[in-house]
């Protein structure tokens, strides 16, 4: 009776519902399918435009206004409504005003974020081919390995970088093989990525799955 | 053999799940992958060589992802409750920062974690940018108040926490392109480590960064959530759904060996027709 009364539970009853009429459509195009589907379009509509309220909006505008007396924050209105200047002839110039001030802030973010995100990688590119010749016998053997991975790392870079290299029409012979592998290496790091795409989508299934059998169902039975 | 039914292909994948979740005794061997090591052992470090020195959590997953963020987001968690290592949650999904928090609640019950003395929710942040380079500067300064709206200084945990130069480690749980943010706008800058737990989709991207060094580990998806269970010596769900996704992955390859093998019959079988 108890376990009836959980598995009835609306709580788990409607996603479990939604989650099976969801999984439906692989089978064929039904109307279950169709429904809970715009239900959940609606939803995340709704949920959007709740969460920009309440955890954006209101702390962030309404209450520094209303609830702490800081009342400049009103001049935020005016400025929001320049962003819809863009569709009247008249006005347009008044949108450009807002969206070239978001577009300087932004593009001075973006300078910081690409500094901070890119110039170590290009300082990383450059390894040491050789191996350790200045250290003794032992320490050149130790070095070996790490610069046959360096000298790997170093050959796919030039050969992905030919590739990419469209200044000039690859003709010579010796140049187009090496751009020729270096595509070749491009397929399989982007097989690489396929494979972790199936492994977030195979991620998500068995998650709904988990909360089929452990959660709803409750024949699998975790440690959390 | 090419032309089976999807339908049939379906019901192989829910039965091969099905059996290995609610199969206890099943488990498949766990080889924990060098990145998730060197994630684990950055974060061992972080708490041997200063244990006091606070940790940040930052989240950008919802209920959309949390067939792997979660399971990644509890072995963290264990790890650094475990190490009793002090950190502060971070957001930047509006659902996040409630997700993380349960998380942090029920294993601070098992860990005798306390809210505001061990761990601390700072909540989710809209112009994530610009609140990061705001924290460069002054953490307290720029949050001002956690999710439940305690100000910072009546916060125990949040004590001789100014900078990042205070914060040991980074742990960015996500699935989405979040790191580039914490690179271009915090590592670059203080060099703090940041360990990478992101959706496996997300891997393949960030490898550039762990061979430059910009991360220090990387645990990817439900295998990383796995790995990361066995080096903490655990065996809880991010092992039983990793091991079920290790089948799901043997089935995948199996179908492609049988598809092709249909194809290259098929092939044979014309080309005999047609002499």
């Amino acid at each position: 009776m108890n376990y009836l009364h959980h598995i009835l539970e609306p709580r788990l009853l409607f996603p479990a519902i939604g989650t099976l009429a969801i999984f439906s459509l692989v089978f064929r195009e039904n109307k279950m399918y169709r429904l809970f589907e715009h239900m959940f379009i609606g939803l995340a509509a709704g949920y959007s435009l709740a969460i920009t309220w309440t955890d954006v909006l209101k702390p962030f505008w309404w209450d520094p206004m209303w609830v702490d007396g800081q009342w400049e924050w009103v001049v935020i209105v005016p400025l929001s409504f320049m962003f819809y200047a863009i569709y009247t002839k008249k006005f347009v110039w008044m949108s450009r005003l807002i969206f070239g001030f978001f577009f300087g802030t932004a593009s001075g973010t973006v300078f910081r974020q690409f500094a901070g995100e890119y110039i170590p990688q290009i300082t990383a590119s450059y390894k040491n081919v050789f191996p350790d010749l200045k250290h003794g016998h032992t320490a050149m053997l130790a070095s070996i390995p790490q610069a046959i991975d360096n000298l790997i790392f170093v050959a796919i870079l030039l050969a992905v970088a030919t590739y990419f290299f469209f200044a000039f029409e690859q003709q010579n012979k010796t140049v187009q093989k090496v751009a020729l592998s270096g595509r070749a290496i491009l397929m399989i790091a982007l097989g690489a990525i396929f494979g972790a795409t199936i492994m977030t989508r195979e991620a998500l299934l068995i998650d709904r799955m988990y909360f089929l059998l452990h959660d709803w169902l409750q024949i699998v039975h975790s440690a959390m | 053999m090419q032309r089976v039914d999807p339908r049939i292909l379906y019901v192989l994948l829910v039965v091969i799940i099905t059996v290995s979740l609610v199969d206890k005794s099943f488990s498949l061997p766990i080889i924990p992958a060098q990145q998730t090591v060197q994630a684990y052992n950055t974060i061992e470090a972080a708490g041997r060589e200063n244990p006091r020195r606070m940790a940040i959590v930052d989240g950008w997953w919802s209920a959309s992802t949390q067939g792997e963020n979660k399971w990644q987001t509890i072995a963290l968690m264990t790890q650094l409750m475990r190490d009793r290592i002090p950190f502060a949650m971070l957001s930047g999904d509006p659902q996040n920062t409630t997700l993380m928090e349960t998380i942090a609640d029920k294993l601070a019950q098992k860990y005798n974690y306390k809210y505001g003395q061990d761990y601390v929710n700072w909540g989710y942040k809209v112009a994530y940018p610009q609140t990061l380079i705001g924290m460069v500067q002054d953490i307290p300064g720029t949050l001002k108040e956690d999710a439940n709206g305690t100000p910072m200084a009546k916060l125990p945990v949040m004590n001789g926490v100014h900078t990042f130069k205070d914060i040991s480690v980074v742990a960015e749980i996500t699935p989405v392109s979040s790191l580039d943010l914490w690179l271009g706008m915090v590592q670059g800058v203080d060099h703090t480590p940041i360990v990478y737990l992101p959706t496996a989709v997300m891997a393949p991207e960030a490898f550039p960064y762990l061979d430059s060094h910009q991360i220090s580990g990387m645990a990817i998806g439900i295998k990383g959530a796995g790995d990361y269970e066995k080096l903490l010596g655990m065996k809880s769900t991010g092992t039983q759904i990793s091991s079920a996704m290790s089948l799901v992955y043997a089935l995948i390859i199996l179908l492609i060996v049988v598809g092709n093998i249909g194809y290259w019959a098929d092939r044979a079988v014309k080309a005999q027709q047609a002499k």
